[in-house]
């Protein structure tokens, strides 16, 4: 039973890697692999402004998130939206999205080393004992984070303007451009809010065990699991998604070893995409180019 | 209105037009006919600042508007209805609208739906309705009500019929005169329907391999079958 609550648990960090993954697959057009550095930097962010400035965390985290978004709008002004100029497709960006991530990998190890930093000093975390399973506080908050974001997103993308003009150049973005949207602006606002969603999981992350340079790249492929499995474009399947992900892989620890996590991960990814790759409620992940 | 001056422009290193001259008078329907490939489409895609205009002008009410961004020519009264009945198929009837009055403050948007919603009472049933699942006819009114939401006064079109059967075409070319001269809007459409068009049209230009090849009225047109066929050929 402590396995399956703690998929559940474990399951929260899965629906801010996977809302990240979403919102910049169909925001922006590809997936954009330097994401995995972002969800590292957002931990390593609030490491340098909480443990070595001495900052107070409410202070701290926002500029952490805040620094991220800022580096997912250069991105997109300054790399990827010359190169579309360029006629560059998703694939072309999809490569220079990989020699991002490598050249981010290593600065992240130059300036922190590969060694393991913990933003949290290390011992017991404090938890609650509900029906004698085991509880940590930020489990709980994690959570509470995880739903706040995917409320906000939902009304976001629903209810403002900037929010249907993203998900009009998510459906299709010439027929956007075609209606008077400005596609680079529109990206660039999905960017920010992607790599601020990663930011957050990333602290999260950071703050339930501890920071590595290449902690990223995981959470990377277990947000594009939950992302493929949900449905690129339904907020409710990716918190599905991260239940299924969270619960298999904490069984399959429980039943099989630590060491088949990823594979386990992989697994469903792959039967997604050979039966089910629209998700659970969402759109052809075919068609919402990789 | 639109006046467009010795314009060139292609696609990578491929020169399209050559020296293109045309003007869409205020109030005016004006087609431009000719075969497929000769460049009406990429005509009307540089007016609209989505490919870029290599060499010569467009002005808007004698504005200078050439290579002005799509947002600018929305703004400013232009609007594009883009070929073969295009909407957002994943998004509603009311937020396909939306977007088309994406710049316009709540009061204006509600006044510009009400006008719409008039002019296509179909289309107020099924706000709700996910646009993808409309049929051919009435994905091409959305398509025609997203580009009159911002209150344009010219609106270039282009093949609006494609993919219509010739009962719906009749329609549409109804809806066209209907926009034009109830609602005001002036009109610079390419299509390939000529016979439909050439009977609403106030002016016509034909392109053939990516120069004007004809400019006159349409009468002369629909009485010269030689001439027609020669534009054609």
């Amino acid at each position: 039973m402590q396995f399956i609550i703690n998929g559940i648990l474990a399951s929260a960090s899965f629906v801010l890697a996977g809302l990240a993954c979403a919102i910049i697959i169909r925001g922006i057009g590809f997936f954009n692999l330097a994401l995995g550095a972002i969800f590292t930097l957002g931990g390593y962010f609030v490491f340098s402004l909480h443990v070595k400035l001495l900052l107070p965390l409410w202070i701290a985290v926002p500029i952490a998130i805040s620094l991220c978004a800022v580096l997912g709008m250069l991105f997109e002004a300054m790399l990827f939206s010359p190169l579309r100029a360029k006629q560059a497709g998703p694939s072309v960006l999809l490569l220079v999205s990989i020699g991002l991530y490598i050249i981010l990998y290593g600065l992240i190890e130059l300036i922190y080393g590969p060694q393991v930093e913990m933003i949290v000093a290390g011992g017991p975390r404090s938890s609650l004992q509900i029906l004698g399973i085991r509880i940590t506080t930020i489990q709980l908050v994690t959570w509470a984070v995880a739903i706040a974001a995917c409320v906000s997103l939902s009304c976001f993308l629903k209810l403002t303007k900037g929010g249907v003009a993203l998900r009009a150049v998510a459906t299709d973005s010439e027929l956007a451009a075609m209606s008077g949207i400005e596609l680079p602006r529109i990206r660039m606002y999905a960017s920010a809010i992607g790599c601020s969603l990663a930011a957050i999981c990333g602290f999260m992350i950071g703050m339930d065990s501890d920071l590595s340079p290449n902690m990223g790249m995981r959470i990377l492929f277990g947000g594009l699991v939950v992302a493929i499995a949900g449905g690129v474009d339904s907020v409710f399947g990716i918190v599905l998604a991260a239940f299924l992900l969270g619960i298999a892989q904490h069984v399959g620890v429980w039943k099989i070893g630590s060491q088949w996590q990823d594979t386990i991960a992989f697994a469903i990814l792959l039967i997604f995409l050979l039966f089910r790759p629209q998700g659970f409620f969402g759109k052809n992940f075919k068609k919402a180019i990789l | 209105m639109l006046g467009i001056k010795g314009l060139d422009t292609g696609y990578g290193k491929k020169q399209i037009l050559y020296g293109i001259d045309l003007e869409a008078v205020t109030g005016k329907i004006t087609a431009i006919i000719g075969p497929n490939g000769s460049g009406k489409s990429t005509l009307l895609k540089a007016a609209f600042g989505l490919i870029p205009v290599w060499q010569g002008k467009v002005f808007f009410q004698r504005a200078d508007i050439t290579n002005k961004n799509s947002k600018f020519l929305v703004q400013n009264g232009i609007t594009f209805v883009p070929q073969g009945n295009r909407v957002f198929d994943e998004m509603s009837v009311l937020e396909n609208l939306e977007i088309g009055g994406l710049y316009l403050s709540k009061k204006q948007f509600q006044i510009e739906l009400e006008k719409l919603w008039q002019l296509f009472p179909e289309l107020k049933k099924r706000q709700k309705q996910n646009s993808g699942k409309l049929s051919g006819g009435e994905k091409q009114q959305l398509s025609f009500g997203r580009a009159l939401m911002p209150d344009p006064t010219l609106l270039l079109m282009d093949e609006p019929s494609l993919g219509l059967s010739p009962k719906l075409v009749g329609q549409m070319m109804n809806h066209l005169q209907k926009i034009n001269r109830e609602f005001g809007k002036t009109i610079l459409i390419v299509e390939q329907k000529v016979r439909d068009v050439l009977e609403i049209c106030d002016h016509v230009y034909s392109i053939k391999l990516g120069r004007i090849a004809y400019s006159g009225s349409p009468q002369n047109l629909k009485n010269d079958t030689d001439k027609l066929r020669q534009l054609f050929l």
